[in-house]
């Protein structure tokens, strides 16, 4: 093989392992594995243009209430004290973003072990893209505290891996900080030992995937901006210790969540700018070291209920979901002492006597989901009312434990509505066939706003309970199974939707808040204006689940319109 | 002193509350022996309690005509509970909002500004400067105070943003009262006790990420004004 050959092939082979180690991975791999929390911000040059084409966070910017908050004397004192800073540092904004903090920061944390919290240490990381400019500003930030009384000196020290600092302070009471820079990184500490640590890692060879990166890209965090992340091994002794005290009632919860912590590697909270504003929770946890129920349990919670497909795209509001009543019972039954637990299940039967007797509670629970959902949808233009319909859909299940749930229900609410009818001269029930279908409900023409009938009904498998009739009526029971997907919406508002409706009826609405507030519409009108305009911009609002190996992630989603 | 606020913490993060707490409902059911040598040496250590005592000797200081129904204590810590989560609800929605805000305070304060070309911008008229009035001279702050101011304003902001959003949209909310059924009470009570529980397996994570947040905050103060841990 000739020599350019030679260094083609071995460029090849070692691009993915170059483009692996990024500024992110260059600073995680200086982590202690015992962290207790980290925080990696990444890449917030690139991620700052994407912010900038959120329309949402340009009406919001625009808005009001934001802007008020840019005149409070709180907003003036921070633009004040950042103008200062960067002056003295003798930095622009662009340049702090750009070229110190837009590749990598990192904070990471170790506390202090149970009953010594004070014996905590941290480790400040930053990955420039202008190496000579990081140096800079160190030594004019060491310059301006030296001047100005804060530090005493900044004296060399030369360590086994290369020399570092000491920043002592003036005030004597207060401990010495240590700095390392190597090139484009800086290495900040106030324990002298982690420093040394970091730097003793740097001095080596990385020996692969750093520790804290494998954690971030087993919860799908890799490629978030900000993400702060949770070492649950840090909590263990804590939990262990909370469970040695308390009622009988609260050490058994606490011995069931050290079980179910114990499953778990990793947690993360995260913020992404694009394609859409999202924050989120992500939890890894080993499935196999979960209890039966919770596996069962969020292995259907996992699944797309076919109920979405019923729900209009411009509804208002709806939360659609697979809940596994049996399941979900017996995994929040483990976190209670047995004898709790029939004194719990005794409390719910006697609760629930209006619609069936206590034994039947198992088979009731067992006849009832996993799939449900609620909508609510704006009034049809021809109703001539402000009043959104919605509709509850809960799925029965096929055979006798389900065939009970629908006697149970009906039988109940038929009761409620006749015992309401009975306390509320105004009020009455009516009843009406839809082909095969028998609706029963409440109408009242003082009590209701026009249009509301509360009504109830079996329908095709699902028991259904909506705003009118004509609810029910458009109901098309799904016929479809639940499908796997990656990701599950759980909760999905449409602000256009919700922008429209406010349009077309904010003065019923306007009128009904002011009657329930006892208060005047003129009262409510100020407040709804200033709010509107924080939706500027802004298209839907989802709750989201994702699913990976071993991993689950609740997101919050805002959508907006991107250039 | 602080403000009081019962809504502002749960009762599982005050370990060590039980007899205060417990003394207090007894007070505010109008038992004649409501307290107890705990409940006072508890009190002399904790100025939650002293201060959640005052606050209650104020409310039951009624008309002795006036009959408290039974069992009025309960559903006032019961609407104060309701109060608290809507509160605490909304308080969750406002970190949301206050994030918003520090991502705007970036973009805004870093965004590119179109250049005006010469001759195509708005008239510009000549006003003759004001005669400069002499300025005393101000010594240069030093760094550590202007980072220590930075900091204490973005707390201060990321309090209000957090709070005073979420207190415009619970006024539009309507309130629920959730339905009570005393004869449970005593039945569902474990799922009280375990909600104590709940709040206990996530106070060592609050602790720490409160200490953690400290930790990194010191590093921005000046000598003369550094917390202690």
């Amino acid at each position: 093989m000739t020599s350019p050959r030679l260094f083609l092939a071995v460029a090849v082979w070692c691009a993915p392992a170059a483009a692996f180690a990024g500024p992110r991975d260059d600073l995680l791999r200086l982590v202690p594995d015992d962290y207790t929390f980290c925080l990696v911000v990444q890449n917030i040059r690139e991620h700052a243009k994407a912010d900038g084409q959120s329309s949402f966070l340009k009406g919001l910017a625009e808005s009001p209430l934001v802007k008020g908050y840019q005149n409070t004397p709180e907003a003036e004192k921070l633009r004040t004290a950042f103008e200062s800073i960067l002056k003295d540092l003798g930095i622009t904004p662009e340049q702090l973003r750009d070229d110190l903090l837009g590749d990598a920061v990192v904070f990471a944390y170790r506390k202090g072990p149970p009953g010594n919290e004070a014996k905590e240490d941290g480790l400040i990381l930053v990955h420039a893209r202008d190496g000579k400019l990081l140096a800079r500003v160190v030594e004019r930030v060491n310059d301006l505290q030296t001047k100005g009384g804060e530090l005493k000196a900044v004296e060399p020290v030369a360590g086994k891996d290369g020399e570092y600092f000491r920043r002592v302070k003036s005030d004597k009471q207060q401990p010495a900080e240590f700095y390392a820079l190597r090139g484009n990184r800086l290495v900040f500490s106030g324990s002298e030992a982690l420093l040394q640590s970091a730097l003793a890692k740097l001095a080596t060879p990385g020996d692969g995937e750093p520790f804290v990166a494998r954690r971030m890209q087993q919860l799908g965090v890799s490629d978030c901006p900000v993400s702060f992340l949770v070492n649950p091994r840090a909590f263990d002794a804590d939990l262990a210790d909370s469970a040695k005290t308390g009622k009988d009632a609260e050490r058994a919860f606490l011995k069931e969540f050290a079980g179910y912590w114990k499953a778990v590697d990793g947690v993360a909270l995260f913020l992404n700018f694009a394609p859409s504003l999202e924050l989120g929770l992500a939890v890894h946890a080993r499935k196999a070291d979960l209890p039966g129920p919770a596996r069962r349990f969020f292995a259907e919670a996992g699944k797309r209920s076919p109920l979405w497909d019923r729900v209009p795209e411009d509804a208002l509001f709806a939360l659609v979901g697979r809940f596994h009543a049996e399941s979900m019972t017996a995994m929040l039954g483990s976190f209670l002492t047995e004898q709790d637990r029939r004194k719990v299940l005794d409390g719910v039967a006697r609760m629930s006597k209006t619609f069936f007797k206590p034994d039947d509670l198992g088979p009731v629970t067992r006849g009832f989901g996993p799939d449900v959902g609620f909508w609510v949808t704006k009034p049809d233009a021809a109703s001539h009312t402000w009043c959104p319909q919605a509709l509850l859909a809960v799925k029965l299940a096929d055979g006798p434990d389900g065939r009970k749930a629908e006697l149970a229900a009906l039988k109940g609410l038929d009761f409620l509505a006749r015992l309401a009818s009975l306390s509320e001269k105004d009020l009455s029930v009516f009843e009406e066939q839809q082909g095969a279908v028998p609706v029963t409900g409440l109408t009242s023409a003082g009590l209701f706003p026009p249009g509301f009938r509360p009504c109830f009904a079996s329908k095709g498998g699902y028991l259904l309970v909506a705003g009118s009739p004509e609810t029910i009526a458009r109901f098309e029971p799904p016929k479809d199974p639940p499908t796997d997907a990656p990701e599950v919406t759980v909760l999905r508002i449409s602000v256009t939707a919700w922008r429209d409706y406010m349009k077309a009826h904010r003065h019923g609405l306007v009128e009904y808040l002011a009657k329930v507030h006892h208060t005047d519409r003129a009262a409510l009108n100020p407040q709804i204006d200033a709010l509107l305009p924080l939706l500027d911009g802004l298209d839907q609002i989802e709750i989201v689940q994702r699913a990976g190996p071993d991993r689950v992630s609740l997101v919050l989603r805002l959508k907006d319109h991107r250039k | 002193m602080t403000d009081f606020d019962p809504t502002a913490e749960p009762d599982p993060a005050r370990p060590g509350c039980e007899h205060g707490q417990s003394a207090l409902l007894r007070l505010l059911d109008g038992e004649p022996g409501w307290d107890t040598p705990e409940a006072s040496a508890h009190r002399a250590a904790c100025a939650d309690c002293r201060e959640e005592l005052a606050l209650a000797r104020s409310m039951v200081r009624l008309p002795e005509a006036v009959a408290v129904p039974a069992g009025l204590s309960d559903r006032i810590v019961r609407g104060a509970i309701a109060a608290r989560r809507r509160r605490n609800l909304l308080r969750i929605a406002g970190v949301g909002a206050a994030l918003a805000t520090g991502i705007l305070v970036v973009i805004w304060a870093n965004r590119p500004r179109p250049e005006v070309p010469p001759g195509n911008g708005p008239e510009i008229v000549e006003v003759p400067a004001p005669t400069p009035e002499p300025i005393a001279a101000t010594p240069p702050k030093p760094l550590g105070t202007s980072v220590s101011e930075a900091r204490d304003a973005i707390v201060l902001l990321t309090k209000r943003t957090a709070t005073e959003p979420g207190e415009r949209i619970g006024r539009l909310v309507p309130t629920l009262t959730p339905a009570e059924d005393p004869d449970t009470s005593d039945e569902l009570q474990p799922l009280a006790d375990a909600r104590i529980g709940a709040a206990r397996s996530v106070e060592p994570i609050r602790e720490s990420a409160r200490r953690a947040v400290n930790f990194f905050m010191r590093a921005a103060d000046p000598p003369d004004r550094a917390p202690q841990p």
